[in-house]
Formats: structure tokens, C-alpha cells, sequence
């Protein structure tokens, strides 16, 4: 990254974030296949799977994706169509890009609250999983956080965008 | 048409403008989607729906292969496992005219096998390949053309994310899926090598002969190539043999890969963790879009467009292999503006009726196999059609001193093989589902 | 002015659940109001979402009318899920009826925030195996089967096999890959999962009481019941209850014929499990009643009264 105006503590803060959790979000994947191998390995030979082996891999999935959410949205990496655009001038394509990015960002938010809601709903309904009994809320109560970030970080990427994108 | 199908059109019609104004496609299919279903259902079923469905869709256990996958590619791809691929296939092919484009592209298909995705497979073939060929004289046009044309072949050959995504859409198996897209492969590796020899043949200066390699210079890269193979053994050959589902067949393959690239390969920590941002990155975006498309798919269920459609042509009196060719085209127009991925989500619900609805003298499983099959295949000639080839950009950017326009001009050859093949594929349908019944299932 | 209800579940559009159980039913509602009431039936999860979230769309009115498995969503309806205990079932008339009242006497709080319409189970499990007959509790040592339910998984565990949850459409892969070597699920599901290619040895389990059920449920919106016009509620009331229950019992009975017929067709074998040994199993899975009560107790109601006045019910419905 070339050092834009708007670079600062609070950037680095925000950068170092978003990519410790999409580091963590391959961890956990990681985690996840080798707790799927031990109970395929389990189920060849010992005919004993890890009980309520997919419900952890459900729970890591679910995890593993959330954490992945703040760093595609602050490198900006969600898929975008751009042949209708190609002649705009560079600020018109800055300021769609800007607008696309407010709008990932209220995106985000709305899941997050929604998801915040539906976490509450599913602790208070005793909601759990089948077999281990995991309660369900525990996998919202990890996902929100993370979409509250991707909102932030969505925010600030295009905010930074006014300022002259680094890239 | 009902008001509801009105709607429902004028649905599309602003997803279709916010994706033009650059929003990204699954913000589009997301707001979209929410704004027309508050429009016929209103606010509360919205906010409620969105409480629970976007979790429980990111838990998935049928999604769950998607990311593995993804992981077990970006690793091969960041350890310089296409290194060994591409050296094989040099001490084999490369004394021989264009043989180092017929290497990379035998590169590719073998890298195909390990890595789900095309993008990965053309960028990190061409880290590898592009250097090689310009070192030995071979033409822009012919070394970029190659790598854009090969990479597809990462989303043909098993395993293949673009058939992961239509398999758990279409409710097909998706390791029938994966041994049907073998022959197709297999036709398109051929086919590209084809479009080599023929080029060679005519412009000879693109592509001069290289020096032969040694007994032991083969022996040596033969040996390098046994790691990768191993893994795409372990991988693909669980699959079939029926000691794997799908999704664990995706976690040996993340433990497999993750292993050779400590072990073997070395990877250095920084490549280790830049493949651990690069599936999140790909991952997230995957996940984004489905959690949009669920929602505007439930809008378009709600409008009953969908349906209408299905009705219409099912009334109209076409012939089932036109209305074929008709989607069949719209994808290509389609993949030269979007992403294949989105585009198969975004279309499915709507096309995959219709389709099943026709009577083209099969099976509904043989008809799904066979057009799942048919779509991946035009969907990855949108990869490197212009305008927007999303294979010749990661290349051509790769190649610096090459102008576009010419890597545009050397994809033409794979492009006419590409066709040649689609025409293949709709006229034998056996060519994609022959295989399972081969084998029996 | 017409009313337009939506009414959503998981199945594809041409399984039994669709053609025979709601599709009736939207016919005599649209006909008995005159057609002031039309039903709009989204199968396949085509309202968004997944299966387990059919509860909450017909809570917040996602959808109007939804059929779907209160044990989709464990823990939330502890109640109910007395009927899936095993060794419960009788037949699927009887302890459909035996639901809907159990519901009616015992269990109106759990669903007190939708409009239920109906509850029933379908006929009763059946164990199926690719390679062996399970004639004996020991011949199910060592096997590994494919759970509907944690009841049924606990009493599996007590029987020695390893119980493996998965998702329905999963079983064919996994038994064709040996992930299993059987399922437990009635004759029913096994035409469209093809179980009857897949697996080739079937034992029914004898006696009164067979060895699971499921329980399903046909629920409304609350708020959208409570806004119709009286007239119109009382169509909806007339489609409800005891009597549909009673039919969605006799349904479920009926569709497990060609599901039995096709395993005999095939040549494959079917067996009943011996009275000595089915007592057997029937002893070991007391256990997990014996759960379901301390859990039902601890959460402050009388769990041996409840469980006493279920299986009361299965009598009393029997007769
Ligand atoms: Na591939
Ligand atoms: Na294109």
C-alpha cells in the first residue's frame, strides 16, 4: 500500500483486524478438517465417529465464514460487474464504488442487528443442537461481531476511497 | 402477467441496474431482493426472516465443501506445487515445437485436479509458465493466450467449485457431478493442446522447440511430481471409491495439502497465511452472495416469475434443444459481464425448471448432470471472452510488457476449440453422463 | 375480499406430504369459503431459509401456514417430543391421535405463540441394513445407523451400534460409501432415497409398540387466525384438529406400502424382530424415557404424570 493521506493508527488498527480474523477464520477450517479426519479415521476403524461430529463442523463453518467476512469487505474483494462503467471517468467509478460500499456496509449492519435478534430469539427458545446439546445462540453470539466489523471495515474502505485508494 | 409478476420483473430490472452501477453483485441481489419482498410481503417477514436464515445458511453442513476446497487449492497453489506439475510436463513435451504450451496447459488439467477454482489455477500456472515460455522466445499472444485458456480447466476438471455450487442448488450428487465432468475435461485438455499444435503449425516463430531433456532431468521431474499426484489421488480417488463423502474427501484434502506444503514444499509462513487470507477472501464472497441470492430467490418465488417463465415455455411449442441453445446462450452473454459463480446462483432457480420441465428423451438425473455440465462449460468460455475475461486479466496482468489486445487475439484458437466442444457436449449428451453408467451408479 | 395464505414446507412438490395431506386441504378450505380463502403452497423452502426455520416463519408470518418437524429445533418443544420416545408408537392413526390430544390437554403452552392446526407422527421406523439381517439385539453391536432422533440415537448407543445424525438426502450417499451400514427411517422415505436398491435386509419390530416415530406439525400464524372474519375462521377451524389428524395418521400408513413392496419386489429380506428380542431392546431404551422425565421434572413439571398420560393416550386412541 502506498501511503495514502488518510493512513493512520486507526487504519493500521482496522487492517491488522480484519486480517487477524480472516487468518483465524483458515484456522478454524483447518481445525475443522482435522477434527473431521479423526472421526472419519474413527469411524473406518474403531466404527466410532466423533459424536456430533457435523454439529462442530456446522458451528466452525458458520464461524469460520463470519471471521472471513471483515477482511473480503476491507479489501474490497465482493465481486463486481464493471463493462458498463469502463468509459465513466475514474472520479464517477470512485464515487459508484464509494456508493456500492456505503451500501455493503448497511448491509452488513442489517445482518448483524438481525442476526443480533435472532440470537437473543434462540437463547431465550432454548434452542441446541441435536447430539452434544451445543446451544444454538453460541454461533450467533460469535457471528455478529464479525459482521458488526465487516460493517465498519466496508465503511472505512470506502470512505478511504474519497481520500485516494491505494490501490 | 399479475401484479405480483410485474413486480417481480421490475425486481429483476433493479438488481440488474445496481450490478451495472457497480454494486457489488451481492449487495445487488440482497437489496434487490429485500426491497421487492417487502414490496409483496412487507417489512416484518423480511426482518424476520433475516434473523435466523443467513446464520443458519453460513452453518450449512451441505455448503460446508465450498471453503475446504477453496482451502485446499489456495495452499497447493501458494506452496509451488504447480512448480513440479509444470516441470513434469516440460522434460516430457518441451523439445518438441509449442511444446511448452502444451506443457502448461497438461500443467493446468493436472492442477485442476487439486484446485476447485479458475482463477487460481491460470494465476498461479502463469507465475510459474509465463517466465518459462518468454525465456524461451515464445510470443505474448501465444504464452498468455495458453495460461487464460488453460486455468480454465481448473473449474472443469473435478474438483470443481463452479459444480459444487450446482450440485447443491440442482440437488445433484455431487461426486456423480464430478465423474461426469471427467470426459468433458478431458475433451477440453485435448482440444487446447489441439488449438496449440494447429497455431505452431502456422506461426511457427510463436512457439519454437526447446532443448530435450536428460534421462535423468525426466526421471527427476517425473519423481516431483509424485506429492501432488498423491494428494489428487487421495482426494478424488476417496471420492469414488466410496471411502469419502464430498465434504471429507475437502477436509483430507485441506490436511493433505496442508502437510505437503510443510513438509515438502517448505511453504514459507507468509505464503502459508496469505492462502489462509486468500480463502477468506474467496470464501466470504461466496457466502455473501448466497445469503443474497437466498433472499432475492424468495422474492422471485413470491412474484411467481419463475414459474410463469417455466409455464411459458413449456407452452410455447419450442423444441427442448432450442430453448437449450436459448440459455445456453445467455450465459455466454452473461459470462462475458459477471462473475461464474454468481451467475450460477443467480440463474439456477430460474433456469433449472424450465430445463427439467423439457422432455429431451433422458432421465430428469441425466438431464440435471448433462446441463449442470453444459453450463459450467459455456460459464468458463466467459472467462476469457472479451470484454470482461476475468482469466485474461489475472494473466495478462502477470505478463506486463503484453497488451491486452494481443492476449485477447491469442485466446481466439482456444476460444474456436471451446466451441467446437460445447457443440460436441449438447449433440452427445452421453459425453457427460456416459461415465456413470459405466461405472454403474 | 379474498384472503391469501401462504403455505410452505421442505418437501419436493410431489412427495405424498404435498399431494395428498395439504394439497386436500387447500381444495376443501378455498371450497368452503367460497373461494374467499386461497392457498398459495411454496415446497422446497422456496420462501428462503432452511428446514429448521419453518417454526419461525410461520411465528413471525414469513409464511401463514407451514408443516414441518418440532424436532428440527431440539430443545424447544421438550413436551411433544414424548411421542418420539421409543417404543411409543403404535400406528400412525392411533398415535397421531393421541398427539393432537396430548397437545390439546398437556402441551398448548409450548406452541402458544402459533395457531396449531394439527399435530401426527408417521407410521413406525423400520431398520434397514445392507449385508445382514438384524434378527437379535446383538446383531446390531458394531453397526453403524443412521439416526432420525437423539432418542432413537441414545437407545442405538444402548444397543451397541453407533448412531450417526445426518440430514435425510444424505443417507444414500453414505450408505452407498459405507459412512453407514443402515437407517433407521419408515418404509415411506425409502422410495424416493431408493433405500430399497441400497440396503437389502429389513427388520420390522413386533408387538404393540414399534420402535420410533416422528412428530410433524401443521401450524397457521397466530395473528393471521385471529384477523379473519369469524366465517372464515371457522373453515379453517373445520380443516383442523382431531379429524385431520386422524387422516394425516391414516396418510402416513398408506404411503408405506410401495416403499414395502418395492424392498419384497427387489427380493430383498424382510424379518420381524422375535417377541423375546424386541422386549429386550424395548428394556434397554427405558433409559431413555427415564431422561426425558428428569429433564421435563427439572424444568419444573411433573415428567412421570406427563409420560404417563402420553402413553394413556396411545392406549386410549388404540382401541
Ligand atoms: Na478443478
Ligand atoms: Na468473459
Amino acid at each position: 500500500m502506498t501511503g495514502a493521506p488518510v493512513e493512520g493508527a486507526g487504519i493500521r488498527l482496522l487492517d491488522g483486524l480484519c486480517r487477524m480474523l480472516g487468518v483465524l477464520s483458515g484456522v478454524v477450517l483447518v481445525a475443522a478438517s482435522a477434527m473431521t479426519g479423526v472421526s472419519v479415521l474413527g469411524r473406518y476403524f474403531l466404527s466410532w465417529p466423533i459424536p456430533g461430529d457435523s454439529e462442530i463442523a456446522g458451528l466452525a463453518l458458520a464461524v469460520a465464514i463470519s471471521l472471513a467476512m471483515p477482511w473480503c469487505a476491507w479489501r474490497r474483494g465482493h465481486v463486481v460487474v464493471d463493462v458498463a462503467t469502463t468509459r465513466l471517468p475514474r472520479r464517477g467509478r470512485v464515487a459508484l464504488d464509494m456508493a456500492g460500499g456505503l451500501l455493503l456496509a448497511g448491509v452488513a449492519m442489517l445482518l448483524a442487528w438481525r442476526m443480533g435478534v435472532g440470537g437473543v430469539e434462540m437463547r431465550a427458545f432454548g434452542d441446541e443442537s441435536m447430539v452434544l446439546r451445543l446451544p444454538t445462540w453460541i454461533g450467533f453470539a460469535l457471528a455478529v461481531p464479525c459482521f458488526v466489523v465487516t460493517a465498519v471495515a466496508a465503511l472505512v474502505a470506502a470512505l478511504r476511497m474519497a481520500g485516494g485508494t491505494p490501490e | 402477467m399479475t401484479s405480483a409478476h410485474a413486480v417481480g420483473i421490475a425486481g429483476i430490472l433493479l438488481m440488474l441496474a445496481m450490478m451495472f452501477l457497480r454494486v457489488p453483485i451481492a449487495v445487488a441481489m440482497l437489496t434487490a431482493g429485500a426491497g421487492g419482498y417487502v414490496v409483496l410481503s412487507g417489512w416484518t417477514p423480511l426482518l424476520s426472516h433475516l434473523k435466523t436464515g443467513p446464520y443458519l445458511l453460513l452453518a450449512s453442513d451441505s455448503f460446508s465443501v465450498i471453503p475446504l476446497f477453496l482451502l485446499m487449492g489456495y495452499i497447493a497453489a501458494r506452496a509451488g506445487i504447480s512448480r513440479a506439475l509444470f516441470g513434469g510436463a516440460h522434460a516430457v513435451m518441451g523439445h518438441v515445437r509449442g511444446g511448452l504450451a502444451l506443457a502448461a496447459v497438461g500443467g493446468c488439467a493436472m492442477f485442476g485436479a487439486i484446485c476447485g477454482s479458475s482463477l487460481a489455477t491460470a494465476a498461479t500456472m502463469g507465475q510459474v509458465a509465463l517466465p518459462e515460455m518468454r525465456r524461451h522466445g515464445y510470443s505474448g499472444r501465444l504464452a498468455t493466450g495458453t495460461l487464460a485458456a488453460g486455468g480454465t480447466l481448473g473449474i472443469l476438471i473435478p474438483p470443481s467449485i463452479g459444480l459444487i455450487v450446482y450440485g447443491i442448488l440442482a440437488e445433484q450428487n455431487i461426486a456423480k457431478l464430478f465423474l461426469a465432468a471427467f470426459v468433458p475435461g478431458l475433451i477440453a485438455a485435448l482440444g487446447y493442446m489441439a488449438a496449440i499444435m494447429i497455431q505452431v503449425r502456422l506461426r511457427p516463430q510463436d512457439g519454437p522447440p526447446g532443448g530435450r531433456a536428460t534421462r535423468a532431468e525426466r526421471l527427476r521431474a517425473l519423481v516431483a511430481m509424485g506429492p501432488p499426484t498423491s494428494l489428487f489421488l487421495l482426494v478424488l480417488g476417496g471420492i469414488y471409491s466410496g471411502v469419502f463423502t464430498p465434504t471429507e474427501a475437502a477436509s483430507f484434502g485441506v490436511l493433505g495439502a496442508l502437510l505437503l506444503a510443510l513438509l515438502v514444499y517448505r511453504i514459507p509462513w507468509a505464503e502459508l497465511t496469505a492462502s489462509l487470507l486468500d480463502t477468506a477472501l474467496s470464501s466470504a464472497m461466496i457466502f455473501l452472495i448466497l445469503i443474497g441470492a437466498d433472499v432475492f430467490n424468495a422474492f422471485m418465488a413470491l412474484s411467481g416469475v419463475p414459474q410463469g417463465l417455466a409455464d411459458a415455455i413449456g407452452h410455447s411449442g419450442m423444441a427442448p434443444m432450442a430453448v437449450l441453445v436459448a440459455i445456453l446462450l445467455i450465459y455466454v452473454v452473461l459470462g462475458c459481464l459477471m462473475d461464474s459463480i454468481s451467475m450460477i446462483i443467480l440463474t439456477l432457480p430460474i433456469f433449472l425448471p424450465a430445463v427439467l420441465g423439457l422432455d429431451f428423451g433422458m432421465t430428469p438425473e441425466h438431464t440435471a448432470i448433462w446441463f449442470g455440465i453444459l453450463v459450467l462449460v459455456v460459464i468458463e468460455v466467459g472467462l476469457i471472452t472479451p470484454p470482461v475475461g476475468m482469466n485474461v486479466f489475472v494473466i495478462n496482468k502477470l505478463a506486463g510488457d503484453v497488451p491486452m489486445a494481443e492476449t485477447f487475439r491469442g485466446v481466439v484458437p482456444f476460444l474456436v476449440s471451446d466451441f467446437v466442444r460445447v457443440v460436441l457436449l449438447v449433440a452427445f449428451p452421453v459425453l457427460s453422463w456416459g461415465v456413470l453408467d459405466l461405472v454403474g451408479w | 375480499q379474498t384472503v391469501e395464505l401462504k403455505l410452505a414446507h421442505f418437501l419436493p412438490a410431489g412427495a405424498p406430504a404435498q399431494r395428498e395431506l395439504m394439497e386436500p386441504w387447500v381444495k376443501a378450505v378455498e371450497e368452503q369459503s367460497g373461494g374467499r380463502i386461497k392457498v398459495r403452497i411454496f415446497p422446497a423452502m422456496q420462501l428462503g431459509g432452511r428446514p429448521p426455520q419453518l417454526i419461525d416463519q410461520v411465528r413471525d408470518g414469513v409464511a401463514d401456514v407451514v408443516w414441518t418437524l418440532p424436532s428440527y429445533t431440539p430443545g424447544r418443544f421438550p413436551l411433544m417430543s414424548v411421542f418420539e420416545l421409543p417404543f411409543k408408537v403404535s400406528d400412525a392413526v392411533a398415535t397421531s391421535k393421541a398427539a393432537q390430544e396430548f397437545y390439546e390437554t398437556h402441551a398448548r403452552a409450548e406452541f402458544a405463540d402459533v395457531h396449531p392446526l394439527m399435530f401426527h407422527v408417521h407410521a413406525r421406523g423400520v431398520i434397514h441394513v445392507k449385508g445382514k439381517a438384524i434378527l437379535t439385539v446383538d446383531d446390531l453391536k458394531g453397526l453403524k445407523l443412521r439416526a432420525p432422533s437423539r432418542p432413537v440415537g441414545d437407545a442405538l448407543a444402548r444397543y451397541g451400534a453407533a448412531a450417526i445424525f445426518m440430514p435425510v438426502p444424505q443417507v444414500p450417499e453414505a450408505l452407498s460409501k459405507r459412512v453407514i451400514d443402515g437407517a433407521v427411517v419408515p418404509w415411506e422415505v425409502t422410495v424416493p432415497l431408493r433405500l430399497y436398491e441400497l440396503t437389502d435386509n429389513h427388520t420390522e419390530i413386533a408387538g404393540p409398540r414399534g420402535l420410533y416415530t416422528s412428530v410433524f406439525a401443521y401450524a397457521m400464524n397466530k395473528q393471521r387466525y385471529e384477523s379473519l372474519p369469524a366465517d372464515l375462521r371457522q373453515v379453517i377451524d373445520a380443516n383442523s384438529g382431531m379429524a385431520l389428524a386422524a387422516r394425516a395418521g391414516a396418510i402416513w400408513e398408506a404411503v408405506e406400502k410401495p416403499g414395502r413392496d418395492a424392498a419384497a419386489a427387489r427380493g430383498n429380506r424382510i424379518v420381524t424382530m422375535s417377541e423375546a428380542e424386541t422386549a429386550k431392546l424395548r428394556d434397554l431404551a427405558r433409559a431413555v424415557d427415564t431422561a426425558w422425565v428428569d429433564e421435563v421434572t427439572k424444568s419444573g413439571k411433573d415428567g412421570a404424570a406427563l409420560l404417563a398420560a402420553a402413553e394413556a393416550l396411545i392406549v386410549k386412541h388404540g382401541r
